[in-house]
């Protein structure tokens, strides 16, 4: 769990300190302050592939142009841009050791003369011999035994790890608009789901919003395979889709919960999109719960006042800690204000405007 | 809309309605000026306080009362604002305390204690006794760039 979070020359953030952090974290702010920004440096952080995750961000900002038919992603905004420097963004816990760095670097091959053969080598600057041939690349270093690097032009991809990584990718992050805009298929999570028996907490997670629900189901619906309901009045399972914007999301979001190994990181951004304000009070008790019995971290956005209050609501009745997280414009930058469950009580008690 | 940059806190109905009839005595259009909140007595509105530092609040306005012992409320406020860096004279300033802000992320704080920063007591909402209006009344304006009152400062 992350205890705290700084983020350095990542777009926006010049350089954001967060002194403290929850077990559910609920971000605010006003737009374009970078709240999405913020979930997608945790991402980054707690992914194992941090160079395909952020691929994976910038195609979900559209941040690629097309060329030769092919898909080229542009890193040019990925580097805070008020900086005469291109500095190195470095993602992590304040005085923590396993800091996430992502550096723009020259790759190109020296030759060891006395051993007679050829070593890679990264350099912020070109090889000072015209002949050799240099690579643009992005590389991804954590720590010591974790190094990533990856082709600028290309966006060829290549990593050594000298860690054994466990199999499955760890942390989710949730978009406004839903998984698959995130690249990752509701349905495979489902089947990882129901393998563990933990499909049933979702359906019970759904029946906040539909109480009769009694069945979910994956069937295909090519290219991919479709989530279906049934309801004790309909003979036949339906699309979940039919049922409204609000349970769909309910869903990838219960889906969600449960698919995120333990001790891993939970991105919502939205958390609210698409859910009525009535239901918002359960969402939260629905994440909280999660959270506590599934020792997972969440970083959640919202823009709505409903959804503070109904997080708040709920912070109190659970031991997890929530923390607010409001991003403002500051002298030197954005910069975070973290609110306690405590001040929260007061915060939603006396309508103290903080979004 | 509700203003939130510029925030007046009282300690309760009672102040709330002292500020209504001291806007409306000098013509100050306070709506179009400043929010303002009523918190619920003094413990309260202390740790209000300490959030209200901390949210989008530019100018926060603090008028209370000093009660029997102005110097135990005054040290109470001190520390209250302590922790945010703000460093507050030993005893209230006689035409109401203004304090800058520590850095360019917290507000410029006002506080007035009724009823003259210097006595002990209440402010005296049901008599409409303003004795001290006219000294409030430029505090407000020292405290706002633009002033607020029409009527301008009897002498």
């Amino acid at each position: 769990m992350l205890n705290s979070l700084r983020i350095s020359q990542f777009r926006a953030f010049k350089d954001l300190k967060i002194d403290r952090l929850g077990r559910i974290n609920l971000v605010v702010g006003r737009n374009n302050l970078g709240k999405t920004t913020l979930l997608e440096a945790v991402y980054l952080y707690a992914s194992d592939n941090t160079l395909d995750t952020l691929n994976r961000v910038l195609k979900r900002r559209q941040e690629y142009f097309i060329e030769k038919g092919g898909e080229v992603i542009s890193y040019d905004n990925l580097f805070c841009r008020n900086t005469e420097q291109l500095a190195p963004i470095e993602i992590g816990e304040i005085q923590g050791k396993n800091q996430l760095v992502i550096r723009r670097m020259w790759r190109f091959a020296d030759v060891v003369e006395a051993e007679e053969r050829l070593q890679v080598r990264y350099s912020e600057h070109l090889p000072d011999d015209p002949e050799i041939d240099a690579t643009e690349v992005l590389t991804a270093k954590r720590g010591q035994n974790n190094f990533e690097s990856m082709s600028i032009d290309s966006g060829r991809y290549s990593r050594r790890l000298r860690q054994k990584q466990d199999g499955l990718s760890s942390s989710l992050f949730l978009p406004f608009s839903g998984f698959q805009d995130d690249s990752v298929d509701p349905a495979e999570l489902w089947d990882r789901v129901a393998v563990t028996n933990k499909d049933s907490d979702v359906l019970s997670a759904l029946k906040i919003i539909e109480p009769g629900l009694e069945r979910i189901i994956m069937v295909a619906n090519r290219p991919q395979r479709q989530a279906m309901a049934k309801l004790p009045e309909q003979l036949q399972h339906i699309p979940l889709r039919s049922l409204g914007d609000g349970m769909n999301r309910l869903f990838e979001l219960a889906l969600g919960l449960v698919s995120v190994p333990e001790g891993k990181i939970f991105l919502v951004d939205e958390i609210d999109a698409g859910l009525h304000f009535t239901t918002l009070v359960d969402v939260w008790r629905l994440v909280f719960q999660a959270a506590e019995a599934l020792n997972i971290q969440v970083f959640a956005t919202t823009h709505s006042w409903d959804c503070i209050e109904a997080f708040q609501q709920a912070a109190v009745e659970h031991l997890a800690e929530g923390c607010l997280i409001r991003l403002e414009k500051g002298e030197e930058g954005i910069r975070a204000e973290v609110f306690s469950e405590e001040d929260l009580t007061i915060i939603t008690r006396k309508s103290i405007e903080v979004r | 809309m509700r203003i939130t940059d510029h925030v007046l806190l009282v300690e309760g109905r009672d102040d709330h309605e002292v500020i209504y009839q001291f806007c409306n005595y000098y013509g100050i259009d306070n709506q179009s000026l400043f929010s303002v909140e009523v918190g619920d007595g003094f413990d309260s509105l202390l740790k209000e306080l300490g959030i209200r530092v901390r949210t989008e609040v530019k100018v926060l306005g603090i008028v209370i009362d000093a009660d029997a012992n102005l110097s135990s409320r005054w040290e109470e406020i001190k520390s209250a604002l302590a922790g945010d860096g703000y460093i507050l004279p030993a005893s209230p300033i006689k035409g109401g305390t203004i304090i800058e802000s520590p850095n360019s992320n917290r507000p410029q704080i006002g506080i007035w204690l009724m009823p003259d920063n210097q006595e002990p007591g209440r402010n005296q909402a049901k008599q409409c006794k303003f004795d001290n209006a006219p000294a409030l009344a430029k505090w407000g304006d020292r405290f706002h760039s633009q002033p607020y009152s029409k009527r301008g400062h009897p002498q």
